[in-house]
């Protein structure tokens, strides 16, 4: 059956592994379990940069370190590259758990995101923004994936 | 919606896996049809009642609730 805007199924193990190694590298910075402090500072493009007590730049090349960005680049394409890419069997069923699974996983981020809002403060809830960006996608990631490993159990029970 | 896939499919005396394969979907999508958790599309309920050789009606039946 005719698919739209989906992946081709060989670039969903890629995605794996680029999603689950930027997650943990993420983690693993994030809460300075191994400090990655200045391990990749570059020159990067900044068409707005607005540092605390400095007054804000505009299409400027500044120094960055450059980790968590390019944790995050990498968390979302390997995310869109499993969540995705065409499952071994994909068909209209499929396309059905995945567009309940994005759904599902919209309403979960959204209500985090006014719980983080009414609960946390200062610049906690800014962090906190920051993750939920990142919640969306893999809410949405693990719910499609447990929904085809529930329909794939089913079938066990079946003669 | 419900259907009567699973005796269609024991008139004719083939698996889950058989029917999927014939009709070019997964067997999760012929057991969730069953099970009565998936609706399918027109277009693979038109390819089901073409491979039964009988109509969509005969398969398919509306609900009260639908």
């Amino acid at each position: 059956m005719k698919t739209r805007f989906l992946l081709p199924h060989g670039v969903k193990p890629i995605g794996w592994v680029v999603f689950i190694t930027a997650i943990i590298i993420g983690f693993l910075s994030e809460f300075e379990v191994i400090d990655f402090m200045d391990s990749l500072k570059a020159p990067v493009f900044a068409i707005y940069n607005s540092d605390l007590f400095e007054k804000p730049s505009y299409f400027k090349i500044i120094e960055n370190e450059i980790l968590d960005e390019l944790i995050t680049i990498l968390v979302i394409i390997g995310g869109i590259l499993v969540g995705f890419s065409k499952v071994k069997t994909e068909d209209e069923f499929t396309m059905q758990l995945r567009s309940e699974s994005l759904i599902w996983a919209f309403y979960v981020s959204s209500a985090l995101n006014i719980i983080i809002t009414v609960f946390v403060y200062g610049s906690a809830y800014f962090s906190f923004l920051v993750y939920n960006l990142f919640f969306q996608l893999i809410f949405f990631v693990l719910r499609f994936h447990y929904a085809l490993y529930k329909s794939q159990k089913e079938l066990s029970y079946e003669e | 919606m419900k259907n009567n896939l699973k005796v269609q499919r024991a008139i004719k005396n083939i698996t889950q896996a058989e029917l999927a394969e014939a009709i070019g979907v997964s067997r999760q999508t012929i057991n969730a049809m069953e099970k009565g958790k998936y609706v399918p599309s027109t277009v693979l309920a038109l390819k089901l009642a073409t491979y039964f050789k009988i109509t969509v009606e005969t398969i398919f039946q509306l609900e009260d609730t639908d």
